[in-house]
């Protein structure tokens, strides 16, 4: 009997160190929200394909740690942003800003489609003509 | 003729051109060791950290007031810092260079056990045991090494462990150059 207790508790010890490893999310629902919103926009910088929500790094459980703190202090989304991209760069953001440096990056497909879009028309021009 | 067969070949050119930048992107020498930090010349942001030798004392930049110094970010349980602990001897037993560790992620006393075993090329070792305050460093991963100068800023990042090549060729001579400076 006392053995199938010892095992029972053996089975339940994953359990208790998974809880050690995983997030706990901000008391107020609101705030735990946004964060979660913040985790999609934000890159882990160890694996920088993906975004803190999904990344399983060290480094990106930590900084989910870090932006619950701050969405907690009171910080706004923005800010808390803006804190990111200070001490890592733009490439923190998922979606990169739009400014002179990324000009080509926003606007390069849609001049690529008006390029194709004329050749297609004058294809059709001359083919009619 | 002749401007009618390039413009007939223009759309394959410019795929050409595309295939090009994007393998130049996909092939080119990316270095996560040089990764760039928006933080090089800026002020190194206050932290305060727990000491690993004891509570009597606090880690922050204040230790280091006024003086040319190397900021080393390692971890007892990271292997690299394994491979990069014996360089950092070399560099301390140099006398040239003054160097501060912060331990992140880590315990207090695993450290100690690793400085027993390993050797201490810090002056003073902080710790950081949940690594957010290293956040505000811009720390990616450890080890990460940063040179400080004399009014607090970071002017030199290498994101990766320290050989003796960098040392010799990079941390040597700007922490010279640093300390020529006024």
């Amino acid at each position: 009997m006392r053995f199938l207790a010892l095992l029972m508790c053996l089975l339940l010890l994953p359990i208790a160190a998974h809880a050690l490893t995983v997030d706990t999310p901000l008391p107020d629902s609101a705030q735990e929200a946004r964060a979660k919103a913040l985790f999609r926009d934000i890159r882990c910088v160890v694996c920088q394909s993906e975004p803190l929500a999904d990344s399983p790094s060290e480094m990106a459980k930590t900084m989910r740690v870090a932006i619950r703190e701050q969405i907690a202090s009171g910080m706004s989304d923005d800010e808390v942003k803006a804190f990111l991209v200070s001490r890592y760069g733009d490439f923190i953001l998922m979606r990169p800003p739009f400014k002179s440096s990324t000009l080509l990056l926003w606007l390069g497909p849609l001049l690529i489609f008006i390029a194709a879009l004329l050749g297609v028309v004058r294809f059709f021009r001359r083919q009619s003509a | 003729m002749n401007n009618r067969i390039l413009l007939r070949f223009a759309p394959l050119l410019v795929l050409l051109a595309i295939i090009i930048l994007g393998g130049l992107g996909l092939f080119g020498r990316y270095d996560p060791a040089r990764a760039p930090s928006p933080m090089t010349d800026k002020q190194l942001n206050f932290f305060d950290l727990p000491m690993v030798m004891g509570d009597a004392v606090r880690f922050t930049p204040h230790n280091w007031r006024g003086r040319v110094v190397v900021l080393n970010l390692f971890a007892t349980w990271c292997q690299p810092c394994i491979i990069e602990h014996p360089e950092l001897m070399k560099l301390a037993a140099t006398g040239q260079v003054e160097i501060h560790g912060i331990a992140w992620r880590d315990k207090r006393e695993n450290v100690l056990e690793w400085l027993k075993t390993r050797g201490n090329p810090y002056r003073f070792v902080g710790v950081d045991q949940t690594g957010k305050s290293s956040i505000a460093l811009g720390v990616m991963g450890v080890p990460e090494t940063y040179i400080i100068d004399k009014h607090g800023r970071i002017r030199y990042t290498y994101r990766s462990n320290l050989t003796a090549d960098i040392i010799q060729n990079e941390i040597i001579p700007t922490v010279m150059k640093l300390k020529a400076e006024p």
